[in-house]
């Protein structure tokens, strides 16, 4: 294949990848935590049962869940990228359903704590949004 | 002759990396707060963190400065959202054509330290309201 063919067919592969596939592509870190105490009565509740609410159920929100005893099971660092130039930008939304994902992996109940970064160019992608946030799981 | 072709293109790659880091990059998210503590029963030892002006606030007035926190990011974060495509231009026309065009990009520090500004106020927040036993969020 000469060089105009080779240009040709990566133009081509990039034209495809822009109208069609995945929009985007996201990355997860999850760092559990070692000390499995119940938050507001210090009691240690390492063996209660595991969670099973699907990931579109568990709650996520920036502030705190007060009223009502919860685990720290661990925190989430998640981040979701466009695939290309031309794809729309992630949103909060996206993000949201990853830090869901990863919290159902968890047997999570619910994600605190979140805070957002903003949209912005990265070394891995022209557009990645990352979130960060708290995992727990009730004990009442 | 090969060579100082070889040394340019290296150069402007590395130039162009270097401007990269610093043009219409992500911000990334503030970090979680570091010792679980600050969510314990017994939250006294860092309510003194707390701005003095923040442990005043009642319940109904934390609530209410959370959304008013909400509302000043969205309004920020509309800024920044405003120049993203002009970002993504300049950038690509830089990394392609003329690699000067990635000096026209804007990124806005003053406003993401803003917006790291509000995420700490909001931490205070937590902290206050779980302090003063503030009444369940769901």
């Amino acid at each position: 294949m000469n060089n105009r063919q080779s240009k040709s067919v990566a133009v081509a592969f990039l034209v495809v990848l822009a109208l069609g596939g995945c929009q985007t592509w996201s990355t997860a870190n999850v760092k559990l935590k070692t000390n499995q105490s119940d938050v507001q009565t210090g009691s240690s509740n390492i063996n209660a049962a595991v969670s099973k609410r699907i990931a579109a159920d568990i709650l996520v929100t920036e502030q705190d869940i007060v009223g009502r005893h919860y685990r720290v099971i661990g925190d989430l660092d998640v981040t979701v990228n466009k695939t290309t130039i031309f794809h729309d930008d992630p949103t909060r939304a996206m993000v949201d359903k990853k830090l869901q994902e990863e919290a159902e992996k968890l047997g999570a109940d619910a994600v605190i704590l979140v805070r957002y970064g903003t949209v912005g160019i990265s070394m891995m992608s022209w557009g990645a949004l990352d979130a960060k946030g708290q995992a727990v799981a009730y004990t009442n | 002759m090969l060579r100082g072709r070889r040394l340019l293109i290296q150069t402007r790659l590395t130039v162009f990396a270097v401007v990269l880091t610093i043009s219409g990059c992500a911000r990334t998210a503030p970090e979680l707060p570091v010792d679980d503590a600050h969510l314990t029963d017994s939250p006294q030892t860092f309510v003194s963190e707390v701005p003095l002006s923040l442990r005043k606030l009642t319940c109904n007035e934390i609530n209410r400065e959370f959304m008013n926190l909400s509302s000043h990011d969205r309004k920020l974060e509309t800024g920044i959202y405003e120049k993203r495509g002009k970002n993504q231009a300049y950038v690509y026309i830089a990394g392609v054509l003329f690699a000067p065009a990635i000096l026209a990009t804007e990124n806005d520090d003053d406003v993401k330290s803003l917006l790291d500004q509000n995420q700490k106020r909001r931490d205070y927040l937590i902290i206050a309201q779980r302090a003063k036993h503030c009444s369940a969020t769901e």
